[in-house]
């Protein structure tokens, strides 16, 4: 029974519509950053669409799934999934309380103010003097409110914990003893 | 005959599979790994070869799609169904399409235009056949097959032919036709213009238009006429040439890459979304490439100016239903061998009359001999027939039919004067002369003159194209 089954996912074969542009994908990218940049787009591109018609997300590269897209325009009779745009990795709010200094918590926030094409998205230089300073300095407190604007202008949801409280009272202070 | 046929089918097998035929027009066979390519340009084709009948010894029977096409579709050679005219005569041909529609199955074309349009006469048997574009690509034939699929009767197998000419048309790359080429730089292998056709002379480009520009000192004519019509030409006064140089060859040669690879991204979305819609495991599929392409190995782009390896092997890929293991087979065979195969294997009945030969066995991993020898014509501007076999090839190349609407450099540059020419040992060559000659006796001609010629407006288009001898029967 066992071989059997064995057998039988052996055989088993998936052609998928990722898989069939994924050697594509790969070639485009001559400096192996798992990435195409716009660079190595337009090395290649002859009669395609331009790069940032390319790149709906915005994000600045290209992935499988918008490779798929301007193989196939989207035309839903070839390709049925809905176009999921990769996922970002947006700050764990658990975690944001006891956050002082986090560069990857600015980035996050950053690239989706990017990702939205928001004018005023603090440069890489402006994060790291941030996380440097930390998020309670005033370097990061103003950071916060320019990335929280741009939220707002963007239609975004400003995560609610992001900004670290300031230090009161030592939690979990015993209390008197009825 | 449409009642003993239906009769006939009365008796085939339970349960005849669905038939996917897809053509990837202009692929030559040696861009896959399959066929000794190691540059990874079809990764998609290389996979679905893995769990196929691979047939590396497969020549089309006509350089030109058209009647590539219709030797696959009636199991004829070309020369039985066409006389002068661009398109063949089926009348009392029974046709695949027509065969399998009076068996049962729900029939389908998606082609991309250009000498499948259906001017061309080829939509006999097919319910449906659709030309969306002319000289397009899977982005066009693709979708509305799937579409067909989604909306046919699920109780009724189906024959489905899809075609692009995503590889024919590197000199119009596709979206990313510059995956291998060097796109950001120029050079006259950017500007070969709409023809299909380029001729290099010299390190001289000859546009297939009709501007001519060339010098006598870069051109040997190889007749004493066609050095007499030179020179008249050089009589009048002539531009320089445009220069044209081996590393221009490398990269126009890398533009096709790059066209095979797109194509190829596309076959590998069809199979998925075949698998996705749970149809590909139970469905044959063939692919299959009408005719190669020359790219530049004698100064040619193109396929239509002689018979050659380049131009005559071709792409011949079968997989059956729930096949999972890949099979060589280098036994030869050609292209009007599909016709009775699909026939046998869909349990229909085979026409009396047809030339072709069923490779079902080599598909069942039975004993098969496969032809002593393939034969290849050449589209009519060309009046040039070729024999191969594994000792090698010859090539008969007679005058250029009058009409044949050739540039007059191309004709008194390029062109060989008529004779045979042969890469076999000498005695070999002798030996394939001798039965080449037998075929051209023995074989069947349309000699009637057919009904059907091409719109004014469907001979601009493959004039357009380079296919200069595109007027009017």
């Amino acid at each position: 029974m066992l071989l059997w089954l064995a057998w039988l996912l052996a055989y088993q074969s998936t052609w998928t519509v990722e898989g069939a542009v994924a050697p594509t994908l790969q070639r485009m990218d001559t400096n192996g950053d798992h990435q195409v940049d716009r660079a190595e787009y337009e090395r290649v591109r002859a009669r395609g669409q331009d790069f940032d018609a390319v790149d709906r997300d915005g994000s600045g590269t290209l992935d499988l799934p918008e490779l798929v897209a301007l193989l196939t325009h989207q035309d839903p009779r070839v390709y049925a999934a809905p176009y999921v745009p990769p996922l970002r990795m947006r700050p764990h709010t658990d975690d944001l309380p006891n956050l002082i200094v986090d560069r990857k918590v600015l980035q996050a926030l950053v690239e989706e103010l990017r990702a939205a094409h928001d004018a005023t998205a603090p440069t890489d230089e402006e994060i790291e003097a941030a996380a440097a300073a930390g998020l309670l300095a005033p370097e990061g407190t103003a950071l916060l409110d320019r990335i929280e604007a741009g939220y707002a202008r963007a239609g975004l949801r400003f995560p609610a914990t992001v900004r670290p409280a300031p230090a009161t009272a030592p939690p979990n202070t015993p209390t008197t003893p009825p | 005959m449409t009642l003993l046929l239906l009769l006939a089918c009365a008796g085939a097998t339970n349960g005849p599979p669905s038939i996917l035929l897809v053509s990837l027009d202009t692929l030559r066979a040696d861009r896959l790994a399959a066929y000794g390519n190691t540059d990874g340009i079809t990764p998609n084709l290389n996979r679905f070869a893995t769990d196929a009948t691979v047939f590396t010894h497969a020549d089309t029977q006509a350089t030109h799609t058209t009647e590539a096409h219709s030797a696959v579709f009636t199991g004829r050679y070309p020369m039985e169904l066409f006389d002068t005219s661009k398109v063949p005569d089926l009348r009392g041909v029974p046709t695949l399409a027509e065969v399998l529609h009076i068996c049962g199955y729900q029939t389908a074309a998606f082609v991309a235009g250009g000498a499948l349009a259906p001017e061309y006469g080829l939509t006999k048997g097919f319910d449906t056949y659709e030309s969306p574009t002319q000289f397009g690509s899977f982005f066009h034939t693709v979708p509305p097959s799937l579409a067909w699929l989604d909306s046919r009767r699920p109780d009724a197998p189906f024959f489905l032919f899809v075609h692009s000419y995503d590889a024919h048309q590197y000199q119009r790359p596709t979206p990313w036709g510059y995956l291998y080429a060097d796109g950001t730089q120029p050079g006259p292998w950017q500007d070969a213009g709409p023809s299909a056709a380029m001729f290099v002379a010299d390190g001289a480009l000859l546009p297939g238009s009709a501007a001519i520009e060339a010098t006598d000192s870069m051109l040997r004519p190889r007749s004493t006429a066609g050095r007499a019509r030179l020179a008249a030409l050089n009589a009048t006064t002539l531009p320089r040439p445009r220069a044209f140089s081996d590393a221009d060859t490398a990269q126009l040669r890398k533009v096709y890459d790059g066209g095979a690879s797109y194509a190829d991204a596309w076959f590998g979305t069809l199979m998925a979304v075949l698998e996705q819609r749970g149809l590909l495991d139970d469905t044959l599929v063939a692919v299959m490439s009408d005719h190669g392409e020359e790219l530049g190995e004698r100064g040619v782009f193109d396929h239509s100016y002689g018979v050659t390896d380049a131009t005559a092997n071709v792409v011949l890929m079968v997989k059956l239903p729930r096949q999972h293991e890949g099979r060589v087979v280098t036994e030869r065979v050609g292209l009007l061998d599909v016709f009775p195969t699909l026939i046998e294997l869909a349990g229909a009945p085979l026409p009396a009359v047809q030339s072709g030969a069923s490779f079902a066995p080599a598909l069942r991993g039975e004993a098969f001999t496969g032809r002593a020898f393939t034969v290849t014509g050449g589209s009519k501007r060309m009046n040039a027939y070729s024999i191969a076999d594994a000792t090698g090839r010859l090539t008969y190349t007679g005058p250029p039919p009058a009409a044949a609407g050739l540039p007059e450099i191309v004709e008194t540059a390029l062109l060989p004067g008529p004779g045979f020419e042969s890469d076999a040992p000498e005695a070999d060559a002798e030996r394939l002369r001798g039965e080449l000659v037998t075929w051209l006796r023995d074989t069947p001609r349309r000699m009637t003159r057919s009904a059907n010629g091409l719109s004014a407006e469907q001979q601009k288009v493959m004039r357009e194209h380079g296919y200069f001898d595109a007027g009017a029967p």
